[in-house]
């Protein structure tokens, strides 16, 4: 197969191993372990270079990643008994209401051990993942995913987001054959290109308008209250739509239980 | 966090076991080394899991050193010095 000007790029092997980068992003959807298996095929790529060096020049993601601080383990009881309104309770009561566990993230065993700077950036972009659903306010169902990820993307170029956005764009411009004001359902509007458009918009939007959300130790955070954190963190949440949890009447009663 | 961090340790020997294996992070031109700890246990000074020594042997990233007598971090801050480390085995080099 020749190309006019693709041929140094389009070798064999890029070709494949593009593609079964694509195979894990198309399958984000499908389970979390893909998004993980994909960002860990990155730790060693030039995006991962550009992140690292993104990273390197706040002092303090640099320390983190230096003294490669664990997160976790959550304790969810310990958490719900938080006040109300709290940072911690509400991501207690988020998870517990979902069936999530609060504990789902890979270990570091998972991430070399954490042997390099970038399987430490990959550990933690993943075990501080729900807490960023939490602060964003995007949802943690597949509807709020492009917006929450993509605040790590404006903020750190992560390869492994970088990539799922990218490849969300093009999977969904590639099946979208109906405007989406003409799709009735919350379900088939989401799968359009014009959604990721406006989820990844608003996402990266919020992510350059906030503090760096990465070196932050959530653990001291917890405690305080959820729009004081924001606040000080310069996030201004998604409250609205289905991309939303704060428009999820069951979250709303639970924590307001 | 985790509460799998060792607490100080009057005894060198009884910090680390010696048959416990740590990867080279980094290295800076004085010598001192960034050391990764396997069990992934929290040192309180550098409140993460790798932490900084000044080796007795100069060492190289991605090598992987056995045999380390550790004078625990909180001791050596408390001493205004870097702790100090015997590597007595280089187990593997990366490359």
């Amino acid at each position: 197969m020749g190309f006019r000007y693709l041929d140094r790029l389009a070798s064999e092997e890029n070709i494949r191993s593009f593609l079964e980068l694509a195979d894990l992003a198309a399958g984000a959807g499908s389970s979390a372990e893909n998004v993980f298996a994909l960002s860990h095929r990155l730790r060693d790529s030039i995006p991962m270079q550009l992140c690292r060096k993104r990273l390197g020049r706040d002092p303090e993601a640099q320390a983190l990643i230096d003294a490669r601080r664990l997160c976790g383990p959550y304790d969810a009881a310990a958490l719900q008994a938080l006040p109300k309104g709290s940072l911690g309770h509400t991501y207690a009561t988020i998870l517990g209401t979902l069936g999530y566990d609060i504990n789902f993230f890979p270990e570091p065993a998972f991430y070399n051990n954490l042997e390099s700077d970038a399987d430490y950036i990959n550990y933690r972009v993943y075990a501080t993942h729900d807490l960023h659903h939490i602060l964003t306010g995007f949802s943690l169902d597949n509807f709020g995913e492009l917006g929450v990820i993509s605040v790590s993307v404006a903020q750190f170029s992560h390869p492994g987001l970088v990539f799922t956005d990218l490849m969300a764009l093009l999977l969904q411009w590639l099946r979208t054959d109906t405007p989406m004001d003409e799709l009735e359902s919350p379900e088939e509007q989401a799968r359009t290109a014009a959604y990721a458009f406006g989820r990844i918009s608003q996402g990266l939007e919020m992510g350059l308008a906030a503090r760096p959300l990465f070196p932050v130790l959530w653990e001291e955070q917890m405690h305080r209250d959820l729009d004081a954190v924001r606040a000080d963190f310069g996030i201004k949440p998604v409250t609205e739509g289905p991309w939303s949890w704060h428009a999820n009447p069951a979250l709303q009663a639970a924590l307001a239980a | 966090m985790s509460d799998t961090q060792p607490g100080p340790s009057t005894n060198p020997n009884l910090a680390i076991p010696p048959e416990e294996t740590f990867a080279v992070l980094r290295v800076d031109p004085d010598g001192s080394a960034q050391l990764l700890d396997p069990l992934m246990r929290q040192h309180s000074d550098s409140e993460g899991t790798a932490f900084w020594c000044r080796p007795n042997q100069p060492l190289q990233v991605g090598q992987r050193v056995q045999g380390i007598l550790e004078f625990h971090p909180r001791e050596a801050v408390a001493h205004e010095r870097m702790p100090q480390f015997t590597v007595n085995v280089v187990v593997e080099s990366e490359g």
